[in-house]
Order: structure tokens, then C-alpha cells, then sequence
């Protein structure tokens, strides 16, 4: 149980509230601001980077953080994104047929569609579909052979097995990293809960 | 060690003065929601005078009806509940202006009244969420600190994020 900390006496000369605020506001404890960026969404998060440099410096060690990750994905799971989020994966056909189009690497990896019970809709079901783009070194690894592969996916992060290579793809971030060549065999299981040892 | 039975009610009143010298009466169980001032109560031979020089009587008073609120709410034990209380919580901060919440905040984290962090850290995020970094400067009173150039750089590694 953390031990509340003795803080210096301000004098109570009258300053104006803004003054006032201008000062102390800084001083927000560095374990309150982890408390507020664990209800940031994922985008607004990253952006933060460019605040400060000791902001730059909190977000880049939390977004590692499997504690600080768990509890983010808690309270923003809970509150802003929808109880019932589904995946669709493009169809190869579909993802060929844009790669054709356009000729360049192709990046259209999947396709993530999310439905949820609108309150405030009349139909009472909105539906927002979202194409992400990964470009990164993965687009060129590529085959046919990736896309008739196993996919899965477990707290927003993706995971691509293929020719014994698994690659995991968090789209919020968007970051892709490929995991070590291991010499267990790939299985069709699915995704465990990996927040524990793989944080964002 | 705690010494109260389930059947009886005998409830131990706390005195909790303020930094400014106000203080509350409170039922133990109501200010036990802090942890700090449990940590306090279960030490042996605590005194019902509790002093708070950091908390000003005003946020201490708000914490407190927090407190109350939650207190009562968790004793009956009926499902809708905690409906009631989200409904309150809701309430409660909805109007708070930033300089209140600022101060509610430090006072729920220096009495370490978790849930209350919670709530209120939960309010903050809300009001920052989606916001430019220049926004976010301007509310936190925020300097920028680096070098020329330094955050051009992590603008363009995290482009995606300033879309």
C-alpha cells in the first residue's frame, strides 16, 4: 500500500486560480497521470509522445508494461470500444485482387469489422468497418501460403502462422513483429491470453 | 483484528480534520473506503482523531460524500445496485470544473481511495482523449522540452497517430 506522500506547504498568499493551476498541474504525481493514460485510447496515446520529453519517455516504457497493458485494455476495452467486436479477414480473392489493382507490395491484410448495439440507433445495430493497412516489412513476406494460414487473434493483437514463421500484428499501434523461428510445431488452437509475456 | 461482529452494530466514529482545521465525523466504515485511513484504524491503539494536513476541508468533504455514498450502497445488497451507483458516480463528476478535479484527484490519491481514482482518472482521460498535443500542453501547463527537430521525428515515426 503505497504511502501517501508529504508535499511542501504552499504559502496561501492569494494567487489567482489560474497561477495556481499553472503551477501545481505539472506537479501531477507521475503514478495519477499512469492512472489516466491507462483510459486513453491507444491513438490519443501515441500522440501524447510529443508532449514532453518526460511524457515521451512514461508512454514509450508503459506501452511495455504487461501490468500497465492489462489494465489498459480493461478500462478502454470496457468504455470505448463495443462489448462485441468481430474480425472478418479479407477473402484471398479480395486481397489479390487489390494487390492486382494496384501493383504495388500489398498491404491490405485484413479487414476488421466491428458491430455493436447502438442505443442511441433506431435500428438498434451500427456497424463500422475498418480496412487497416500494415505497411511493414510484412507485406513482403507475403505468399499464398500466409493467407490460406492460420490466423487468429486475442485482445487486438493479430497473429499470422505460417511456413513455421508467426508473426504478430497489433493494428491499434500499428506494429508487426516477428517471432522467433521456434521448433514447436504450429498448431490450430488459436490464441492464448499472451498479454502476460507479450505487452503491445 | 477487528474486533466488530457482524451481528452488532456498533459503529466507531472517526474525526478527520482538514489541512485548514475543518473537520467530519465520519462512521468508520465510511472512511475506511480510503486506504489510508484504513491503514490507519487497523494500526493498534488508533486514535479516532485522525488529522489530514495535506487535504483541504473543502476536497475532503467531497471525498467523504463519496465515501458515504459508496458505503451505503455496498451494505444492501440488491442487484441494482451498482446501477445506483454508477448513476451517482456519474453525476458527480460530470460538472466538475478542472481546477476541482484537479485538487479532488490529488486528495483521492494522497487518502489512496482507489475506486475514486478510478472515477475520477476516468473523467480526466475523457476530457483528453482525442485532443492535439498542443491541447493537451495547454491544459497540463506543459512545456515542451525538446530539442528542435527531436519532435518532428516522432511525429513521422507515429504518423498514423496525428491523423
Amino acid at each position: 500500500v503505497p504511502i501517501p506522500k508529504q508535499r511542501a506547504k504552499r504559502s496561501s498568499i492569494a494567487v489567482t486560480i489560474e497561477s495556481l493551476m499553472a503551477r501545481r498541474c505539472c506537479d501531477l504525481p507521475e503514478e495519477v497521470l499512469v492512472e489516466i493514460f491507462s483510459w486513453v485510447p491507444p491513438q490519443s496515446l501515441i500522440r501524447f509522445k510529443c508532449v514532453s520529453k518526460s511524457w515521451y519517455a512514461l508512454i514509450n516504457s508503459l506501452v511495455k508494461n504487461p501490468e500497465f497493458v492489462n489494465k489498459h485494455l480493461r478500462n478502454v476495452d470496457d468504455k470505448v470500444f463495443s462489448s462485441a467486436t468481430c474480425l472478418v479477414f479479407s477473402p484471398p480473392a479480395v486481397f489479390w485482387q487489390r494487390h492486382s489493382k494496384r501493383g504495388s507490395e500489398c498491404s491490405k491484410l485484413f479487414t476488421s469489422l466491428t458491430i455493436f448495439d447502438g442505443d442511441n440507433e433506431r435500428d438498434g445495430v451500427n456497424c463500422v468497418g475498418e480496412v487497416f493497412d500494415l505497411d511493414t516489412p510484412l507485406s513482403k513476406l507475403i505468399t499464398a501460403e500466409a493467407l490460406m494460414s492460420d490466423r487468429s487473434h486475442c485482445n487486438g493483437i493479430i497473429c499470422l502462422a505460417f511456413n513455421r514463421t508467426v508473426i504478430l500484428c497489433n493494428p491499434a499501434i500499428k506494429e508487426c513483429r516477428t517471432l522467433p523461428k521456434s521448433c514447436l510445431t504450429i498448431s490450430r488452437k488459436g490464441m492464448q491470453d499472451s498479454s502476460e509475456i507479450m505487452p503491445y | 483484528m477487528s474486533s466488530s461482529s457482524t451481528t452488532t452494530t456498533t459503529t466507531r466514529l472517526l474525526m478527520l480534520k482538514a489541512s485548514d482545521g475543518v473537520t467530519f465525523e465520519v462512521e468508520e466504515a465510511v472512511a475506511t473506503k480510503l486506504g489510508a485511513i484504513n491503514n490507519m484504524v487497523e494500526e493498534e491503539g488508533s486514535e479516532d482523531l485522525i488529522c489530514l494536513p495535506n487535504v483541504n476541508g473543502k476536497f475532503l468533504g467531497m471525498v467523504l460524500e463519496w465515501c458515504k455514498k459508496h458505503a451505503n450502497n455496498n451494505t444492501n445488497s440488491d442487484k441494482g445496485n451498482d446501477e445506483v451507483n454508477k448513476w451517482w458516480d456519474k453525476e458527480f463528476v460530470m460538472d466538475l470544473d478542472q481546477n476541482t478535479l484537479y485538487h479532488l484527484l490529488m486528495a483521492a490519491d494522497y487518502l489512496s481511495g482507489t475506486e475514486l481514482v478510478d472515477l475520477l482518472t476516468e473523467k480526466v482521460a475523457s476530457m483528453i482523449r482525442g485532443k492535439k498535443v498542443e491541447e493537451i500542453r495547454e491544459t497540463f501547463k506543459i512545456k515542451s522540452d525538446f530539442l528542435p527537430g527531436q519532435e518532428e521525428e516522432i511525429r513521422k515515426k507515429n504518423s498514423w497517430a496525428f491523423e
